[in-house]
């Protein structure tokens, strides 16, 4: 039984640090890279790196006598949106790095076992793979009432597309929070420092729990969840223990943890401070390994 | 002098910028004490927003005692002349949360950035004209940029949509000349397209001084608030907005400008006064 093959549309930075990630992997075979743009340098290196590259769009893709398993899209969500119900009548799963949200939002750790046969499935936002995890380590061990999450990222890191709409950003990572990380009500807040040298990507979790709460079940849970999400994003850390404070004044009666990560990049083809990117790529990565291993006849899986 | 000095409009932020020193404790009582004295003052623009802006209850900035909603609603019924203003930074407010104030009667977004991230706000700005809203572009903590440099972030937020953009000297790290200078080249860049604004804070003692002599370059909106609701605490975003009231006539000398500055007098007094009495209901009330 071979790789599950795949294309990656979109051969920009993200499609472009995707395709070095994918061809590590023992699961998943890239076969295409495809864009809209013949002078694309994504589609050029993709070439050189054996890869059959196209300008020719998703008609070039759906056009191949051997179509993929598995589609990465990396353009943007108005591309997906048209492309989506395209892959899907004609078989292609697609994995969507982009804010369409056209399938369920999906975070690897907390909850792809559950649309391991969904035809569609989103990444979410970068502050929302780095996060989310840390949410449901704690939600999966206590009650939490409300979670926020604060994703401080270099300037350079965040491109035209997040920068003209980032209340996408804001509004899709709180609604993870509470359909994939557990919490009753969720809230993100995202922070562009231009700091020189580019910072690496901090982000900040704040649970309010119960003040009776096990501290020791949920910094358990939270570094077991850390180990996870660092076998495919080897730089993914706390910066700290967990911190728990007990009731303020105005916390309506709620104990709070707080969790301080940082998010190194794998320095593949974007830069180690660049972690917000690479945790997409990794995950999404993460995500096809999954996918293309569970539709492999039980006998054969690893 | 010029033949007819410019005139002046002053933005009262103290039940915004204020709120910080306040743990974003404020009431509707003392909003209204404070809107209807600023009102009665003849102060033309009130900003009220929780300090971080539209958005910002939160474990990181601290949370409301008051739903901002609530609090800016209030606002504008106190209020008989004077436009309510509310504050937006992308990234921690979104247009839904300007939608939710313009629907309770706020008429102004101001729009806030970090001075080298204008890009983020063009999709607020959009939204706040669409709404109606007049609109205002925030270049926060503008001493980490150049003057020209500021003055081409100041364009991407003209282009997107701002009637006004303001010098926000978030740390008051500018000194003199600094102000001066970013005032400067923000007119030349969209002088002939938008007004140009500055907000000073009172680190470094010179808010003041920065303020007459971003007057001097051109802005034609200036922000103050009420001194100790910026001094007492220190907690937040910077803890010392410059006290408007000291900017009086005699300081800047301008005919043109003395009435808007004769009002501040007297809204400095009606403010500190309205705090007092409710401050005093409150703790009359057990509260």
């Amino acid at each position: 039984m071979g790789r599950a093959t795949a294309a990656i549309v979109g051969p920009g930075n993200i499609g472009t640090d995707l395709l070095a990630k994918l061809q590590r992997s023992e699961h998943v075979e890239v076969r295409y890279m495809v864009g809209v743009d013949p002078s694309s340098d994504g589609l050029r290196r993709a070439a050189e790196r054996g890869v059959e590259a196209s300008a020719g769009g998703v008609d070039w893709l759906l056009d191949r006598d051997e179509l993929p398993d598995l589609v990465f899209e990396a353009t943007s969500a108005r591309a997906h949106l048209a492309h989506a119900p395209r892959y899907a009548e004609a078989g292609i799963r697609a994995v969507d790095l982009t804010p369409a949200a056209f399938g369920p939002l999906v975070c690897p750790p907390v909850n792809l076992h559950e649309h391991l046969s969904a035809p569609n499935v989103n990444m979410i936002t970068c502050g929302g793979q780095a996060t989310i995890p840390m949410v449901a380590a704690v939600s999966s061990v206590t009650p939490v009432r409300y979670a926020e999450i604060v994703a401080s990222i270099a300037s350079k890191s965040a491109g035209p597309g997040t920068r003209a709409n980032i209340d996408e950003f804001t509004t899709t990572t709180a609604r993870a929070i509470e359909r994939v990380g557990g919490s009753q009500r969720g809230k993100a807040v995202i922070i562009l420092n231009p700091v020189e040298p580019p910072m690496i990507m901090r982000d900040t979790v704040f649970c309010a729990i119960s003040p009776d709460a096990s501290q020791d079940a949920i910094t358990a849970s939270v570094h077991a969840m850390v180990a996870e999400v660092a076998r495919y994003v080897p730089g993914y850390r706390l910066r700290a223990d967990p911190q728990f404070d007990p009731p303020a004044d105005d916390w309506s009666g709620w104990a709070r943890v707080a969790l301080f990560l940082e998010v190194q990049g794998n320095g593949d083809y974007l830069p180690e401070w660049a972690g917000n990117l690479d945790i997409m790529t990794a995950a999404a990565a993460r995500v096809g390994e999954l996918l293309a291993v569970a539709s492999l006849p039980a006998g054969v899986r690893a | 002098m010029n033949p007819r000095a410019r005139d002046l409009r002053i933005t009262d932020s103290t039940l915004r910028d204020g709120s910080h020193a306040m743990r974003h404790r404020f009431t509707e009582d003392q909003v209204r004490a404070v809107v209807h004295a600023l009102d009665g003052a003849g102060v033309e623009v009130i900003e009220v927003s929780h300090g971080d802006g539209l958005g910002g209850a939160s474990f990181n900035y601290g949370f409301s005692a008051v739903d901002e909603i609530a609090l800016i609603r209030a606002a504008v019924a106190e209020a008989s002349a004077a436009k309510i203003a509310v504050l937006l930074l992308p990234g921690v407010g979104t247009v839904d949360d300007l939608r939710d104030a313009h629907a309770a009667g706020a008429s102004v977004a101001r729009i806030a950035t970090h001075c080298t991230e204008a890009d983020v706000s063009v999709q607020h700005f959009g939204a706040a004209r669409d709404l109606g809203m007049e609109t205002v572009g925030f270049l926060m903590l503008s001493h980490r940029l150049d003057p020209a440099g500021l003055a081409r972030q100041a364009r991407i937020m003209v282009d997107a949509g701002a009637e006004c953009v303001y010098v926000v000297d978030s740390a008051g790290a500018l000194v003199l000349s600094d102000a001066q200078a970013r005032v400067q080249a923000l007119v030349g860049e969209i002088g002939s397209q938008a007004q140009v604004g500055f907000h000073g804070h009172q680190n470094l003692s010179l808010g003041v001084a920065n303020s007459v002599l971003a007057y001097q370059a051109g802005a034609t909106q200036i922000d103050g608030a009420r001194h100790r609701q910026r001094a007492r605490r220190g907690r937040g975003g910077g803890a010392a907005d410059h006290p408007a009231a000291a900017l009086d006539g005699q300081v800047l000398g301008g005919a043109g400008v003395r009435r808007g500055l004769l009002l501040l007098l007297a809204a400095r007094a009606a403010r500190g006064a309205a705090l007092r009495r409710a401050r005093a209901r409150d703790l009359a009330a057990g509260r």
